[in-house]
């Protein structure tokens, strides 16, 4: 038996635990929802199309790349991710470095846009965005950043506009649907087996059912690679942060992005898991849009990629599949410790991530 | 006896009918008699009368009174259809459905509907089950790997509560991770979120039946009219870009245009300018001299 636990030092374990629930107890009465916000920094709307609307972000800094930047995040989850809090954001990061940002924020889905596309995105939404924002500077180019999802809206949206692209950086961006599954720990890359795991009819009929693919569902997917943590982060998790009103703050600021998950247009959504997830088109080269076949090697403009050593969701070589696919030999991986989202929100890469594209963009834009 | 021809034969004919009725009524013999034939028994004939018509009433009296009632109103019941769709059986009450409203075309279809729903939600509760059998079994071996590990004497000692959560919690990720990726999780996963999706799907082609009945739009008719929207919408959008025909920023024009999109950066009058459409329709004169088409520069919009 291994458990060797002192009478007396259980009772102090046991009173420390007491006060420190108090304490916590009277910091969570004390934040309001209003004390809870994310994606603060000012930003106005320049542009709307049905529920997509283009936001441009105040400077903050003297302009220092010449090539504006619009970042685009995917469907599944918000762009918000990106501006989490103050010391915390990727945008703010970037704004004090001097660059002209843009985010593209897609809305937020209901049963209506069940038949969007994957090309109604790419070529429409985006690529009315990325006009507009030519037009508005009045320039031939845009540098796009994607996240996620949109790391591969933006990455086919450069392969089929190589000459309004002027610089593509993605950020844990999968492109081998299905590399890395083997040899990954094994919390790693259940979204690829989860999504593997169901037939194509299964999927229409998941979408025939909800319309869309249900951002619960999304939630219940990701939650089941970090099974216990998704169990006690409400009393465990929540008891480690309520005793530090910052640590607390930074916990429900994640909580409120978390639960801020839109459900995936329907139709999007199959070509999401049928055509990438299941049968990996684009790296094999046959992923169609609109009927054209997306060649990345129509990719030729410098390439940043960056992924995130330790992330459970895209494994990082699923990430670096992009470089024998495209056309440039200007290409840059930039791997980064953390995790999928960490990446993102840690204070360990705040110092890092946008630092690392600013420096890139400045050479590259 | 002499016939007339007219009236006086049809009075003649009715006097004797009258006539030989009361006799016999009577009990007394005929006031005629045919030439050439012997009298009838009057009695025997007044008898044989009285004997018939009292059979006959007690004949219909037990007919009728088997019947329970037999009256103009129950006359009149009989023959009424309105009275035929007020029988008890599962038949009747369908054709009642069937003559009082739309819901005919669907009566049967709906009994087939409901049964198929019941089947349904059986497989989705089955296959639930199923579902919950397998995380269970990961919850078991979690707790069996943590007794062993509680009770192995190589292992570092346990000297807090929390250490001894902190394990338990350890071991029960692991078990429930493994299980995650088990062959046997993904398609009792799969088999549940199926039979979900198909029960959802037959539960709304019975809110369906209920809307049709009620003139509501049916979730199937917005999908539809939905659908019709967003291609629409796709179309125009093509169309547009077509049209607008983005210069390079090289353009001159283009940049004062662009300026000009700027100022008026207020949300609808952009939606407006980005989408090269003005809220009045210009003259083909006036819609040439704004386009964008005259523009210098390349086309520069793919067709979608």
């Amino acid at each position: 038996m291994r458990v060797k636990v002192d009478p007396a030092e259980a009772v102090k374990e046991f009173t420390a635990f007491s006060k420190r629930m108090q304490e916590g107890r009277a910091l969570l009465e004390k934040t309001k929802d209003r004390d809870v916000q994310i994606a603060t920094t000012p930003k106005r709307e320049v542009f709307r199309q049905d529920k997509t609307v283009l936001y441009r972000y105040g400077a903050t800094a003297k302009k220092t790349v010449a090539t504006p930047v619009l970042m685009v995040y995917g469907l599944i989850g918000r762009y918000t991710m990106a501006d989490l809090q103050e010391d915390r954001s990727l945008v703010r990061n970037l704004l004090a470095k001097g660059v002209d940002l843009y985010v593209v924020d897609w809305g937020t889905a209901t049963r209506g846009d069940r038949w969007l596309t994957l090309e109604d995105y790419i070529d429409g939404y985006l690529g009315d965005c990325v006009d507009f924002i030519r037009r508005e500077g009045g320039i031939d180019k845009v540098s796009l950043l994607g996240i996620c999802e949109g790391g591969v809206f933006t990455a086919c949206y450069a392969a089929r506009n190589p000459k309004k692209v002027k610089s593509l950086t993605l950020t844990i961006t999968p492109v081998d649907f299905h590399a890395g599954a083997k040899e990954a720990p094994l919390h790693h890359g259940l979204i690829g087996l989860w999504a593997r795991s169901m037939k194509p009819d299964d999927i229409d009929r998941l979408i025939e059912a909800n319309g869309n693919l249900p951002g619960e569902l999304m939630s219940f997917v990701f939650s089941m690679m970090t099974p216990v943590n998704a169990l006690t982060k409400y009393n465990l998790g929540l008891f480690d942060a309520m005793d530090d009103e910052k640590k607390l703050l930074n916990f429900l600021r994640m909580e409120k992005w978390l639960a801020d998950r839109p459900d995936h247009p329907g139709e999007a959504a199959k070509q999401w898991l049928k055509d990438l997830y299941q049968d990996n088109l684009l790296v094999k080269g046959k992923f169609r849009l609109g009927g054209v076949t997306v060649d990345l090697k129509k990719i030729d403009m410098p390439v940043l990629n960056v992924f995130a050593e330790e992330d459970h969701i895209i494994p990082p070589k699923s990430s670096q599949a992009l470089k024998p696919l495209i056309g440039t030999k200007n290409y840059t991986e930039l791997p980064l410790p953390g995790g999928h989202v960490g990446v993102f929100v840690s204070g360990k890469s705040q110092g890092i991530l946008g630092k690392s594209i600013y420096g890139w963009l400045k050479r590259n834009s | 006896m002499k016939f007339e021809p007219g009236s006086d034969w049809l009075k003649f004919w009715n006097e004797n009918q009258k006539s030989l009725f009361q006799s016999w009524a009577e009990g007394k013999p005929p006031p005629f008699a045919v030439q050439g034939m012997p009298p009838p028994d009057a009695d025997a004939v007044a008898e044989l009368m009285r004997r018939t018509m009292d059979q006959w009433t007690a004949f219909t009296r037990d007919a009728w009174g088997k019947a329970g009632r037999m009256d103009m109103v129950a006359m009149k019941e009989l023959f009424d259809p309105e009275e035929w769709k007020r029988a008890a059986s599962h038949f009747d009450m369908g054709l009642e459905k069937l003559t009082e409203g739309p819901t005919y075309a669907t009566l049967f279809d709906l009994d087939r509907q409901m049964l198929n729903v019941q089947k349904l939600w059986m497989d989705r509760s089955r296959d639930a089950e199923k579902y919950w059998e397998v995380v269970q079994g990961a919850w078991t071996r979690a707790l069996e790997r943590f007794t062993r590990s509680v009770n192995d004497p190589k292992g570092e000692p346990i000297t807090s509560g929390r250490q001894m959560l902190d394990l338990w919690l350890a071991t029960a990720n692991k078990s429930l991770v493994e299980m995650h990726r088990s062959e046997e999780f993904l398609e009792a996963q799969r088999a549940m979120t199926r039979s979900s999706a198909e029960y959802r799907i037959a539960e709304r082609d019975i809110a369906e039946g209920f809307c049709e009945v009620h003139h509501i739009p049916t979730r199937t008719e917005m999908d539809e009219m939905q659908r019709t929207v967003t291609e629409l919408r796709r179309e125009v959008r093509a169309m547009k870009r077509e049209r607008e025909n983005w210069a390079p920023a090289s353009a001159g024009a283009t940049r004062r245009v662009a300026a000009g999109a700027t100022r008026r950066v207020a949300a609808s009058a952009t939606r407006r300018v980005a989408a090269g459409v003005t809220k009045t329709v210009p003259t083909k004169g006036a819609a040439e001299k704004s386009s964008p088409r005259r523009r210098p520069g390349p086309k520069s919009s793919k067709k979608r």
